[in-house]
């Protein structure tokens, strides 16, 4: 991988030896997956969306830093 | 659905009212009952993207870098060229550049997509945002903007491939041949900009103000968000006018 860009690499890199972040999947209404830092029992930011359908994408709720709530679902 | 024991997320949504509320339920039961969703709304027929900060690529960059993911830009322009109610994107950059490939590939798919596409550089448009910003149909450039011209190799970083001349040599030219492809700078000028001694403090390269990148042919026309818009609007009806024409 190579940086192409104007901040110094060591700017950019700070912290990447500590920077661990955990990421949970949740299941994403219709068939995809939700990538979700945890911030709390029942919150967190939404890191990455993954569904095979392209319109998920143009959703405004579903963009990267979107904090999403969740609660289990009882059958 | 009902047997999923799974966590389901609900994206919250602050401050909204209670017809919207009921809509998100209605939304909500058509995933249950039909196992779908339904299509985003849209209001207007123009969809914007903003490409800000670093284009974040193969690796998790460290929280104190603003990046754009590039895994969630590239669906949105399969969505854009997809959905028959999106006529024209507007990209907005304001970048300091990125990783090479994600940067490479969102330009590509700019480049490919068959709707019209307009690009506006606001604040900067650096490194990788060149070839990101020479991608669309046409492009504008803000008085105040600065797009930097340099060599990968002098701030660029390195991880997994050893660090040979001749690798960073082959992504430089990748670039510069998209560049050159897209806009009407030639190749000398273009490597003549980016290898130039004595613009930047401490380093190799030029930094193109508003009209100095429209002058050397890289960027169509200094501009704002008003001119970016309608000329998107007037691409969007010559393709409407064009299609008529030969139906």
């Amino acid at each position: 991988m190579i940086l192409y860009t104007i901040m110094p690499p060591e700017s950019i890199l700070e912290g990447y030896d500590t920077f661990k972040p955990e990421y949970i999947e949740l299941d994403y209404p219709g068939g995809g997956k939700m990538v979700i830092e945890p911030l709390s029992q029942s919150e967190g930011r939404l890191v990455r969306l993954i569904s095979p359908c392209p319109d998920d994408y143009l959703r405004p709720e579903n963009q990267p830093g979107t904090i999403i709530s969740f609660k289990p679902v009882h059958p | 659905m009902s047997t999923n024991r799974r966590p389901r997320p609900v994206p919250r949504r602050a401050g909204r009212n209670a017809g919207q509320a009921n809509q998100n339920d209605a939304a909500a039961d058509n995933i249950q009952q039909l196992g779908q969703t339904d299509v985003p709304r849209l209001d207007g027929s123009l969809y914007t993207i903003n490409i800000i900060g670093q284009i974040e690529g193969h690796m998790v960059l460290p929280p104190q870098n603003k990046t754009t993911k590039y895994e969630h830009i590239i669906p949105q322009l399969v969505a854009v060229e997809q959905n028959p109610k999106v006529e024209g994107l507007l990209i907005i950059l304001n970048t300091v550049g990125g990783d090479v490939e994600a940067g490479l590939a969102i330009a590509e798919l700019i480049d490919t997509l068959s709707k019209p596409t307009v690009s506006l550089v606001l604040g900067g448009g650096h490194s990788i945002g060149v070839p990101v910003s020479v991608a669309s149909d046409y492009s504008y450039i803000s008085e105040t903007a600065t797009m930097t011209i340099h060599p990968i190799r002098l701030t660029g970083f390195l991880i997994g491939v050893p660090a040979t001349f001749e690798y960073i040599d082959k992504m430089q030219d990748r670039v510069i041949r998209f560049v050159v492809n897209h806009s009407t700078i030639t190749e000398e000028k273009f490597r003549e900009l980016m290898f130039n001694v004595g613009s930047l403090a401490r380093d190799i390269g030029t930094v193109l103000v508003g009209k100095d990148a429209v002058e050397i042919g890289l960027i169509k026309e200094v501009g704002g968000l008003g001119q970016a818009v309608a000329k998107l609007q007037a691409l969007v009806d010559q393709k409407k006018g064009a299609a008529v024409g030969t139906s």
